[in-house]
């Protein structure tokens, strides 16, 4: 609702640019509305625990060997969106709207125009409303930022969204949006605070290692229909066991998935599971974090060793991965977390200088900020036993020459 | 034993420009029978293999090369992979001659071109979808315009590795 909410406030925002003639052109109402209803569904394909959901589909489908059509969450929420079973098309048709346009607006990988931008942009309805609203509801202090005066600031400017590089050769330009030259602190408080969001709680140590479980667990279970065996604790008619069959990731079953199924599957395996399953099971009700060795933090600031480190870590407990021990890396820039070869282009912030000209946020003299192209590794091992963590605990010391 | 991406970037004339030129060039060297051995996924500029950007760190890392960073004239940062050009290894894999015209085709290419075309080999032959041209431009729009697909389904030919 929060990204409904200003995705109406971005919409309002371009007709007022459209109005004071900042763009050309007229103010495209179907459009908007297709842009405003794509930011109230945009997630509604998310899985169960999403990102462990996410995380341990990936696992799974590279050992089955079908990780080249893995789908992601996006796709499903483009599905739902158009299935003819599902009310959503229904509520979308009376309101005048094309579902399968508001599908293609999620799907979206390119930008398209400035409605587009207001469901993925350096500053859209998604991001303004998850700085805010995760930072009120962890309790992190850092982080706070001046929306409003950011909202008075947007502008809507023609942005090169090809990859850089190429000195102009083959630049594609669409709409987006861009921020004037005086909320340029402002607009570096704005990504400065995603960023200490990132640090302080999606890539926390905890939070990963949480999420690391219940990943784990989703494998144990794809694992068990693999072999055909039934689980301890689990139905052979449960959604998660429909899910993880053969042809089972269809949109019915993925629709019966939710936090309250998994739970429930949870607190069965601690009482009915066994071995690694009963285990990790009681680890989560009972908020046994896994032990956790982080790389970075072994050595900070040596590259080198934390190389090293890795290596011997991958060494070390090569039979072992994914089984008691778990591996969970991440790289974090200026722009949001990075998978892929570089940030999207279409959520590099742009700054609008007073003569029209565009400059990207990072490249000021005085900026308080870090440089976008300075990625940040995450690099943890978690594990599930003790001994194991203290095997892990010895390679340090020896690469420390102890 | 996966390739050597210095000698990579030796043999494609001592510089590499932007994390999706190397990529793609990597994938498209992949399909043409080199035995990359990195698996790669698709990513929002298309194939991307997360092995190949592991062994590319390292290499900067243990300073095997150089990661120089510049910007576009808009700002925008990216970095450019460079080796030094001395001791280029005729004997290397990127040596032979065919696979040596590939990567001088592929550096005469923009890296949207690039991306276009590895993209397309993906559309094709990975994903099998019913119809690569629609989907192609479903996914990349306009960096499907103003010739750029068909310089990059020019370039799989060229590399021998188009689709029917």
């Amino acid at each position: 609702m929060g990204v409904f909410h200003n995705a109406r406030r971005l919409v309002k925002l371009i007709r007022r640019e459209i109005e004071l003639n900042r763009v050309a052109g007229q103010f495209n109402e179907r459009r908007a509305n297709v842009s405003v209803l794509a930011a109230l569904l945009h997630d509604i394909g998310h899985g169960p625990f999403s990102h462990a959901f996410e995380e341990a589909r990936k696992l799974i489908a590279e050992r089955r060997g079908t990780e080249k059509k893995l789908r992601k969450h996006e796709a499903f929420t483009a599905d739902m969106i158009r299935y003819k079973s599902s009310s959503i098309g229904n509520i979308l048709s009376d309101a005048g709207v094309e579902p399968n346009e508001v599908a293609e607006l999620v799907e979206a990988e390119t930008p398209e125009d400035m409605y587009h931008a207001v469901v993925s942009s350096s500053f859209d309805a998604d991001r303004l409303d998850y700085v805010e609203r995760d930072r009120y509801m962890t309790g992190v202090g850092a982080g706070a930022i001046d929306c409003e005066w950011l909202m008075d600031n947007v502008r809507v400017a023609e942005i090169d969204v090809s990859p850089a590089g190429d000195n102009g050769a083959d630049a594609a330009y669409r709409h987006s949006f861009c921020l004037l030259y005086k909320a340029r602190e402002a607009a570096e408080d704005f990504l400065l605070a995603r960023y200490r969001l990132y640090t302080n709680v999606y890539l926390h140590k905890t939070t990963r290692g949480f999420e690391q479980l219940i990943a784990a667990l989703f494998c144990l279970i794809a694992e068990s229909v693999d072999r055909g065996a039934s689980l301890d604790g689990l139905d052979v008619d449960h959604p998660l066991t429909s899910f993880f069959s053969k042809d089972g990731e269809t949109i019915e079953n993925y629709k019966a998935l939710d936090d309250g199924v998994v739970w429930g599957a949870i607190h069965r395996f601690a009482i009915a599971g066994r071995g690694a399953t009963q285990e990790i099971a009681c680890r989560l009700l009972e908020r046994r974090r896994p032990y956790c060795l982080d790389v970075q933090l072994s050595f900070p600031q040596e590259p080198e060793l934390q190389r090293r480190l890795k290596r011997r870590l991958g060494e070390e407990f090569k039979g072992d991965l994914n089984d008691r021990v778990f591996r969970d890396t991440a790289k974090l820039s200026l722009y949001g977390e990075i998978s892929g070869d570089d940030s999207r282009a279409q959520k590099r912030l742009m700054i609008q200088l007073p003569d029209g000209k565009l400059k990207e946020i990072t490249d000021f003299s005085d900026r308080a900020i870090a440089q976008s192209s300075n990625e940040r590794q995450f690099e943890r091992y978690y594990f599930l036993n003790e001994s194991d963590y203290t095997r892990a605990l010895a390679v340090v010391a020896a690469i420390r020459g102890h | 034993m996966a390739i050597d991406v210095p000698s990579l970037v030796r043999a494609a004339g001592g510089e590499i420009v932007g994390k999706v030129r190397l990529q793609k060039m990597v994938y498209l060297l992949d399909q043409l029978g080199v035995p990359t051995e990195f698996s790669f996924s698709y990513h929002h500029y298309g194939p991307y293999s997360d092995e190949l950007a592991e062994v590319v760190e390292d290499d900067v890392i243990f300073r095997r090369m150089k990661a120089e960073r510049r910007r576009r004239s808009d700002g925008v940062p990216y970095v450019v992979y460079k080796t030094d050009t001395t001791d280029t290894d005729s004997e290397s894999v990127f040596g032979q001659p065919k696979i040596s015209a590939a990567l001088q085709a592929m550096q005469r290419s923009s890296a949207t071109v690039l991306e276009l075309a590895a993209t397309i080999h993906w559309l094709a032959f990975v994903e099998k979808v019913d119809s690569w041209e629609a989907e192609l431009v479903r996914r990349k729009g306009i960096k499907t315009k103003e010739g750029r697909e068909e310089k990059a389904l020019a370039l799989l030919k060229n590399l021998q590795i188009a689709p029917a």
